[in-house]
């Protein structure tokens, strides 16, 4: 289910815009993957010629409702500490300015950071502040998709 | 005693010498170090390094630096013609003096991929073409280019400060910047490239013609390569990376012609939008050399460090300054064998300061010592240091001035 992303659960929505739900779609479909709503408040997926179409936002938002913690899962071994999950995940920079310009923050590191390289590989800091943690929690991957080494996997 | 972090250190892991490196020091050795990556870790990190040298040897036996370099003028002196051989893991200013030392003494310079260097001075004079700095990959590129060259296992943190990192022009870094690969084997840096073309049978040349005439208007065949010419066609600012696949000699001894048709092809593409060039060396001061070489030219003799045996003879000396020429080709461990003086300067125990008549260990760069290093860029750096000299140590470029005094 890597890279998922609200056009994709778009195409499975009906489309119409018809703000049963309270809004439009495309809206819908990015509140469904912070998991604030579910397929079923959307009334027309409900019908049976959508059927199919629901059970794969079924399929795509399950994970996210049981998604206590962030499903990351770091494979030490694997890392070289390339560093790319500290500089794309899009929180880190929120934390440290340096992260924007592609390099590392001084030490002590600023709270929240999510990514930091300790004798040479990747550790986590601040899980809290993961975007598959926090409400309204998003089905973000960044560091999974760029990982060049495979070496992390979110498994929810 | 509590432990010191220092921030903003200089790595020499490789030729990237990131400058954002934080290290833990206690009592004078070092603990842990944050931010760089495995292979920068391994350099700083004591347990991570080869055997080190703590004391200078002549003849195999412990000796004081003043009786170590006294014999090592000797012989120097004596010599008729004398070899140095390294350069690209040592500070500018030691390379400085190394220059100076081989114009006061007469002695040839045997640099590591010398020969490439020349072939790829020789095209760029005649194509014109610009290199890029770093800054401008973040700034201003929205298309990298990795062209045998694979980053991820030799210099792992050029991505992040290139592709991913956001820039003036380019604020949401990756999201707007493409990395294409091109490549003669599936690379890490390739795995997850936007644009992979994997090269058959070392055929670099034909995707080269292929982009050209893509570019040129013509229809291409290979859908990859179609990507990435449509890519050229919509970027604005293109950065180039060239690697050894491409850039080693014998690459170029069997593909003759490739480089003048790949600088040829950046020179035309910069018609519509930018294109820059940029080649990838590793050895940490790799572009160091490239510059002091290209304004001492024509001084002295320079050849390729992998010639070295073909240029020695009888009687002469070999000074081996931060490389292990011994390993380093194959017909050297004959050279060892054969006699030849060999005065090393290097801080770790390889096969050719095991060899060497006289062993000066300087104090290491980047960790110990400060100084002064080349970026891959071009962008000269001061190497920040979490640790003093020891008590007792020198320098590269203070053993070369006293050798420079000496000799
Ligand atoms: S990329 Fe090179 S310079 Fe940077 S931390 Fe790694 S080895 Fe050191």
């Amino acid at each position: 289910m890597g890279g998922i992303n609200a056009l994709d659960v778009y195409k499975l929505l009906p489309k119409t815009n018809c703000k049963k739900c309270g809004m439009l779609c495309m809206q819908f479909a990015v509140e469904l993957l912070k998991g604030t709503k579910q397929p079923e408040d959307c009334p027309p997926i409900l019908e049976p010629k959508n059927a199919q179409n629901l059970e794969k936002l079924r399929a795509i938002t399950e994970p996210l409702k049981q998604a206590t913690e962030t499903g990351i899962v770091l494979n030490e071994d694997a890392c070289d500490g390339c560093g790319i999950c500290v500089i794309a995940c899009p929180v880190n920079p929120r934390f440290s300015l340096e992260c924007l310009s592609g390099k590392a923050p001084d030490l002590p590191l600023p709270k929240g950071i999510i990514y930091a390289l300790e004798d040479g590989k990747c550790k986590i800091k601040s899980i809290e502040e993961c975007r598959r943690y926090t409400p309204p929690r998003t089905n973000c991957r960044v560091c999974e998709i760029y990982c060049p080494r495979y070496a992390i996997e979110i498994k929810t | 005693m509590s432990v010191e972090t220092k921030n903003r250190m200089t790595c020499t892991g490789c030729a990237l010498l990131c400058d954002d490196i934080s290290v833990d020091v206690q009592l004078g050795k070092i603990l842990a170090v944050h931010n760089a990556c495995l292979r920068g870790s391994k350099k700083i990190l004591p347990s991570g390094a080869k055997p080190l040298l703590n004391a200078p040897l002549v003849g195999g036996k412990g000796a004081s630096f003043d009786d170590a370099l006294a014999e090592a003028a000797r012989i120097l002196k004596g010599a008729r013609k004398v070899v140095i051989a390294g350069g690209t893991h040592v500070t500018n200013e030691a390379i400085a003096g190394l220059v100076n030392l081989a114009t006061k003494i007469g002695a040839s310079l045997a640099v590591p991929d010398f020969d490439v260097h020349q072939q790829l001075t020789t095209s760029i004079k005649k194509n014109g073409i610009e290199f890029f700095t770093l800054g401008e990959a973040v700034n201003n590129a929205d298309l990298i280019v990795f062209w045998a060259a694979n980053p991820v296992d030799l210099a792992p943190k050029l991505l992040v400060r290139t592709v991913f990192a956001r820039g003036r022009y380019r604020q949401s870094g990756k999201e707007v910047k493409k990395l294409a690969v091109i490549d003669d084997y599936p690379s890490p840096t390739m795995e997850r490239a936007d644009i992979k073309i994997l090269v058959d049978d070392q055929n670099h040349a034909g995707v080269l013609d292929s982009m050209s005439s893509g570019l040129a208007g013509q229809k291409v065949s290979d859908p990859l390569t179609n990507d990435l010419v449509e890519a050229f066609k919509t970027s604005e600012y293109c950065t180039l990376f060239v690697g050894e696949g491409i850039l080693n000699r014998q690459f170029l001894h069997g593909h003759p012609g490739f480089l003048d048709g790949l600088l040829r092809f950046v020179r035309a593409s910069n018609e519509k939008r930018r294109v820059a060039l940029l080649p990838l060396f590793y050895s940490w001061n790799a572009a160091g050399v490239l510059h002091e070489l290209a304004s001492a030219a024509g001084n002295f003799e320079c050849f390729d460090v992998l010639d070295l045996p073909s240029h020695v003879e009888d009687g002469d000396v070999i000074l081996a300054f931060g490389s292990d020429i011994v390993s380093k080709c194959a017909g050297n461990a004959a050279l060892a064998a054969s006699g030849v003086p060999v005065i090393a300067v290097d801080f770790k125990r390889t096969p050719t300061t095991d060899a060497a008549r006289v062993v000066l260990p300087p104090s290491i760069s980047g960790i110990e010592s400060g100084g002064t290093a080349t970026r891959l860029d071009g962008t000269s750096l001061v190497l920040r240091t979490p640790l003093q000299e020891p008590d007792g140590k020198k320098s590269d470029a203070e053993i070369l001035a006293e050798l420079l005094g000496r000799a």
